[in-house]
């Protein structure tokens, strides 16, 4: 079953992992979590969710505001343009015609 | 060790007669195969009839309209120590019976995941074979090491029969059964086992239609899945590192895929580029360890099938996680002649 749609940060993680126990010759795991720990891994496991989706959100942070402050970014566009401008006047005219009917 | 197959069947004309035979061509045999009709009104129960003498046939009294309740009917049945779960237009390898009695001679284990393969058809069911190659040569794999399979899948799945009733059970309260059958088993703490060269082949939707209702599927199965055991998620320091890792990684870069070249179409277009690149080495790793060299072409349709999962997968968070929608109905795609 798929999960999630893209190739990224999570295949790398796997990768490495695959290469890990590859190199240190280290079968699959043959133990079982522990109830008594339960408190313990509860509260360790909060903070990874935590870490985790934090590193996600500002990488994907970062890439937002790359787009958004590179030279070819659309709002950047917009504002080299000679639309802006041009919108702003006839804005301005029309305001000022409605104003003089009125 | 007494193995049973318990394998849920509705209108499947098409395909169950390939199902049954791979079940009684194994090198190991079954000591028990159920095939629980779901009240099929083709010539579903025809063909199982045929077979008669070799497989136990049990119908439901009505329709019961998804799988996990026509699985709940037949588990009366059941009478092996080892149950075999997988569908009706799956074909099992020669050797699945043979290779998961293997993996339960580990004592510890309680379940183990076996490998899917696509049955080859057009460009759709390729791209789902390098899906499959993926997420089990390089998730799973990585996964068995770790200790935390992530998803039992439905199409190959194994269970001691008494851990299964005691632990499983079927709640119906999710469209993706196997995924609510593994978070019952890590939430119990038993161990779940993947053993790749337990191998069946299944039947993938053929055409774009059937392909989003089966991604929606999953995907709006994952988000109820992970609502319902989201208390168990943090008991364990690897799942919650596996699921918060998979869930953030795929419902920010969803959001990516449209924002970015919305806010600078050039950057878009890099990272567009980027992915098919790195699609192609893995799609080429893909054709080399599959033997399919077609798949080596699955970067160029997925340049599309990315927008289109993203767009699920939002389109699923938003239904299920936040207007709380539960979706129920169960999804059957149109079958092909395997």
């Amino acid at each position: 079953m798929i999960i999630v749609p893209f190739i990224g940060l999570s295949i790398l993680i796997h990768i490495l992992i695959i290469i890990f126990y590859s190199t240190f010759h280290m079968g699959p795991s043959n133990k079982r979590q522990q109830n008594r720990y339960l408190m313990f891994n509860k509260f360790f496991g909060s903070i990874i969710i935590i870490f985790v989706f934090s590193f996600v959100l500002i990488s994907a942070t970062s890439l937002i505001r790359l787009s958004v402050t590179d030279k070819h970014s659309t709002w950047g566009f917009i504002e080299n343009s000679k639309i802006l401008p041009v919108l702003a006047n006839d804005l301005y005219s029309a305001t000022i015609r409605v104003d003089r009917a009125s | 060790m007494k193995i049973s197959a318990l394998i849920p069947c509705y209108n499947e004309e098409k395909n169950v007669e390939a199902s049954v035979l791979s079940c009684l061509n194994q090198t190991k045999k079954f000591n028990q195969i159920i095939f629980v009709n779901d009240s099929s009104t083709d010539r579903t129960p025809e063909i199982l009839a045929k077979y008669a003498d070799q497989i136990t046939v049990v119908k439901t009294p009505k329709n019961t309209g998804n799988k996990s309740s026509a699985q709940e009917y037949g588990l009366q049945f059941v009478t092996g120590n080892i149950m075999i779960t997988t569908d009706a237009d799956t074909v099992l390898d020669k050797n699945f019976v043979s290779e998961i009695t293997k993996s339960f001679k580990n004592r510890k284990v309680v379940a183990v995941a076996g490998s899917v393969q696509s049955i080859a058809y057009n460009w759709l069911t390729l791209c789902r074979a390098y899906d499959y190659t993926i997420g089990q040569r390089i998730h799973k794999t990585a996964q068995n090491y770790i200790n935390y399979i992530f998803v039992m899948p439905g199409a190959a799945s194994a269970f001691r029969t008494l851990a299964f009733k005691r632990y499983v059970t079927f709640d119906h309260d999710t469209i993706t059964e196997d995924l609510d059958f593994t978070y019952k088993l890590h939430d119990r703490h038993l161990k779940i086992i993947y053993n790749p060269r337990a191998i069946s082949y299944t039947q993938d939707p053929a055409d774009l239609k059937n392909y989003i209702n089966q991604m929606r599927r999953w995907f709006g199965g994952g988000w109820q899945n992970l609502l319902k055991h989201y208390g168990v998620v943090p008991s364990n320091p690897i799942q919650a590192f596996e699921l918060a890792l998979s869930y953030s990684e795929g419902l920010i870069f969803s959001v990516l895929v449209f924002l970015i070249p919305i806010l600078n179409p050039w950057i878009g277009l890099w990272l567009l580029f980027y992915y098919f690149l790195i699609e192609l080495i893995f799609a080429t790793w893909a054709a080399i360890k599959e033997r399919r060299p077609k798949i080596i072409l699955v970067p160029f349709p997925y340049l599309i099938l990315i927008f289109i999962n993203a767009y699920i997968y939002l389109e699923q968070f938003v239904i299920e996680i936040i207007l709380k929608r539960k979706n129920l109905i169960w999804f059957k795609p149109e079958r092909i002649d395997l």
